[in-house]
């Protein structure tokens, strides 16, 4: 069986679609897999060791070449063709497109395959979102929905992968051995390709000079890519002090293979290094800044830790620029804070570390990285009340994760099983907090079910051409979702869906189904756990 | 007039109307750093148009290069591609020549359809500077599709050679991605708005 992966994004995004199809591997052993990425991809590509070929789309080019009258006016067009033509004479048993844009959508519908999985064109130019889960990250998760999972949870669910938390190794073994002289630094990276995800030189000046006094002889160094070295020479510069040892690390992906394991531990801004350090098991810190949601994209590897602003307007938008004077989330994290913080976790000391968030608790989020026993990432708060609101979330993408598997469709369908892998996770939540979750579960159930039957109503009548237009629908269903104090809870679901024709109704009306079941799931999940917790049986 | 003489490589080189075509000093070595700017971009295309025959030292460098490109060098005199062909000592086995009259009759040209059919570039290389350059940078943008007529018959073109579907084109001079919308199948369409975020 072949096997075509398409990861169009960038590095990071890489390494998380790695991890996500890692299992893959495990699945089908005989199966040639293959990578399809962009070109500037090339220095990750290169180390996977879970893909048998890789394939590159040089979209930089491509894009250069559009509005660019040197260059032909179909170049870009007729390049993606002949990567398609090239392609399909490997002839794939199976695409999988792990990029949620639609130019990885339509390269993908230009491939012959038996399967698809994620967003595929078709020749018509429609969009199919080939499973539930894809469908959930379409229209919610990258919505801006607020119970959202980490993408590598998500398309490892999605492909029916086993959870990718204790994924083996996905890279190769290094071939470059790097001549060092001192090992167990603090590696620092420093900056991200996003100046918004950034920690100013300033701030990790005074971060090197806390962080000294607290642990004195303590060695750093500072990791930028071979082509920004006069960037880390100038940054270098900029935070040396005496008696403090800065070291310079302008490595390659390669060279970090066998440099990073040897280290103490790494602190890093939202880059794709964090996601390369965690997959080599390197004790990790991610700061979290300005568009980084960790939510989505945080350090995937249990025991790591993420400190992030409380800034109200972060995560922001990605493409968007700053929409304060001066980047607030990043004033948030104290250098001094921080030293404190990196040097407690580098000591596995997470009690101090939560007596530090409790401190600083009004400018800063300090969160565990863990998995539910059903391979879910999440992250836990030092703060305890904070903690038990992440936990109702993490009763919901459980359930959510039941409702898109279509579990509920079982003859008996398992909520029991979910109730009890959650235990470990929950760790006795209180009987009230239970008791309330599971009556406003049911509640809202009874909301959705009533409006789903609303929709459903208004949909026949547009059929038969007896009711009111689309928009008309649109706005009562607003209406209700109000009258039944409901707040936001249906438009973070159906925002997405633009009212404008049947065909988005019926969208609407799947929509609605799809979250009146994830309802009904997580009322019975609820009343699992409620069991297993007070009565001690099921 | 038309003149071969020897470079100080040794290596000969053309000097057309008292201007060089090619390096005085060594036309080889110039010709190999002129291919390796444009190697990368050119690797995964299926044609490349070259305006300007120069000494054609150019040519067979980038033919070595890049074997399975074609190669089609439209120059502006009959009298450089004779002497390039003639005189200079190098392969051009593979290369396709064609002297320019004018526009519309190269489009008839069955080389330059089927190349246009498909992946290609237009490369205007500096040698023609030195006789050619309005004519050549007005070539350039009717084969890039970025001039109306040149837009129209690649159009033309690709419909013979495929299912294309065209419709009235757009007026203005210079065409972008952003007025193929209309003569594009919907999927197309998608990609290059997806190109242009």
């Amino acid at each position: 069986m072949k096997i075509l992966v398409v990861s169009m994004l960038r590095l990071g995004d890489l390494i998380m679609v790695a991890k996500a199809v890692a299992a893959l591997k495990v699945k089908y052993p005989n199966a040639e897999l293959h990578l399809l990425t962009n070109r500037s991809n090339f220095p990750i590509a290169k180390l996977l060791s879970i893909f048998d070929r890789c394939h590159y789309y040089d979209r930089d080019l491509c894009q250069k070449s559009i509005n660019d009258i040197d260059h032909s006016v179909f170049e870009a067009t007729d390049r993606l063709e002949d990567l398609a033509l090239r392609l399909n004479k490997l002839e794939f048993d199976t695409v999988i497109n792990l990029t949620q844009n639609k130019i990885s959508a339509h390269l993908c519908g230009m491939i012959n395959a038996e399967d698809y999985h994620g967003m595929v064109t078709s020749e018509t130019g429609v969009i199919h979102l080939s499973s539930p889960w894809f469908r959930h990250l379409n229209n919610y998760i990258a919505g801006e929905g607020s119970d959202t999972f980490h993408y590598i949870d998500l398309f490892s669910s999605a492909l029916g992968l086993d959870s990718a938390a204790g994924s083996s190794d996905i890279f190769i073994k290094p071939e470059q051995e790097i001549n060092i002289n001192h090992k167990d630094k603090i590696v620092i990276q420093a900056w991200s390709s996003d100046k918004k995800k950034d920690y100013s030189a300033e701030n990790w000046r005074k971060f090197f000079h806390h962080y000294s006094v607290i642990h004195p002889g303590i060695e750093f160094s500072v990791l930028s890519a071979p082509q920004e070295k006069s960037q880390l020479d100038d940054f270098i510069k900029a935070v040396q002090q005496p008696g403090i040892s800065i070291e310079p690390a302008s490595l390659s992906f390669a060279e970090l293979l066998d440099y990073l394991p040897q280290q103490k531990a790494m602190v890093s801004v939202d880059t794709s290094v964090k996601h390369f350090a965690a997959a080599l098991g390197v004790k990790t810190i991610e700061l979290a800044l300005g568009s980084s949601d960790p939510r989505k994209t945080g350090v995937y590897a249990e025991g790591s830790l993420i400190i992030k602003s409380r800034a109200k307007c972060a995560p922001c938008s990605h493409l968007a620029p700053c929409s304060q004077g001066s980047f607030v989330c990043e004033q948030d994290i104290e250098p001094e804070m921080l030293s404190m913080a990196v040097n407690e976790f580098t000591k596995g000391n997470w009690p101090s570390l939560r007596v530090l968030a409790e401190e600083y608790r009004d400018q800063a989020y300090f969160g565990r990285v863990g998995f539910t026993e059903t391979g879910l990432w999440y992250s836990q708060s030092m703060h305890p009340v904070e903690w038990q609101k992440e936990k109702e979330t993490i009763i919901n993408l459980e359930s959510w994760k039941f409702t898109l598997n279509r579990k509920y469709l079982d003859t008996s369908p398992p909520f029991n099983e979910v109730a009890k892998a959650l235990s470990p996770t929950l760790m006795d939540p209180q009987s009230l907090m239970v008791e309330r979750l599971e009556s406003v579960s049911r509640q809202t159930e009874m909301h959705v079910d009533r409006i789903a039957r609303h929709i459903h109503e208004s949909v026949k009548g547009l059929a038969s051409g007896s009711s009111k237009d689309t928009q008309e629908i649109y706005k009562e269903l607003r209406r209700l979702e109000a009258d039944m104090g409901l707040g936001d809870y249906l438009s973070q679901y159906l925002g997405s869906i633009q009212v404008n024709g049947i065909s988005s109704i019926r969208s609407l009306r799947e929509a609605i189904n799809e979250l009146r079941n994830y309802q009904v799931s997580k009322t019975n999940i609820l009343r699992n756990i409620h069991k297993i917790n007070f009565e001690g049986t099921v | 007039m038309i003149e071969v003489v020897a470079a100080k490589s040794g290596d000969r080189t053309i000097s057309f109307e008292g201007k060089f075509l090619a390096s005085r000093i060594d036309p080889r070595a110039e010709s190999e750093r002129w291919c390796k700017k444009y190697e990368a971009e050119l690797r995964g295309l299926r044609s490349v148009f070259i305006l300007g025959a120069g000494a054609g030292y150019h040519l067979s460098q980038l033919k070595k290069e890049l074997p399975h490109l074609n190669v089609i060098c439209i120059d502006f005199s009959e009298e450089i591609i004779k002497c390039v062909k003639d005189s200079i000592e190098i392969s051009l086995m593979g290369i396709d020549f064609l002297c320019y009259k004018n526009t519309r009759d190269l489009f008839y040209e069955k080389t330059v359809q089927s190349a246009l059919a498909s992946s290609y570039r237009v490369l205007v290389h500096p040698s023609v500077h030195a006789h050619s350059s309005h004519l050549a940078q007005d070539l350039a943008l009717d084969l890039n599709g970025r001039k109306k007529l040149g837009f129209e018959q690649i159009i033309s073109i690709r419909k013979d050679s495929a299912d294309f579907e065209s419709n009235t084109p757009h007026s203005s001079d210079y065409y972008s991605l952003y007025d193929l919308k209309e003569h594009l199948e919907p999927g197309t369409y998608n990609v290059t708005q997806e190109l242009l975020k």
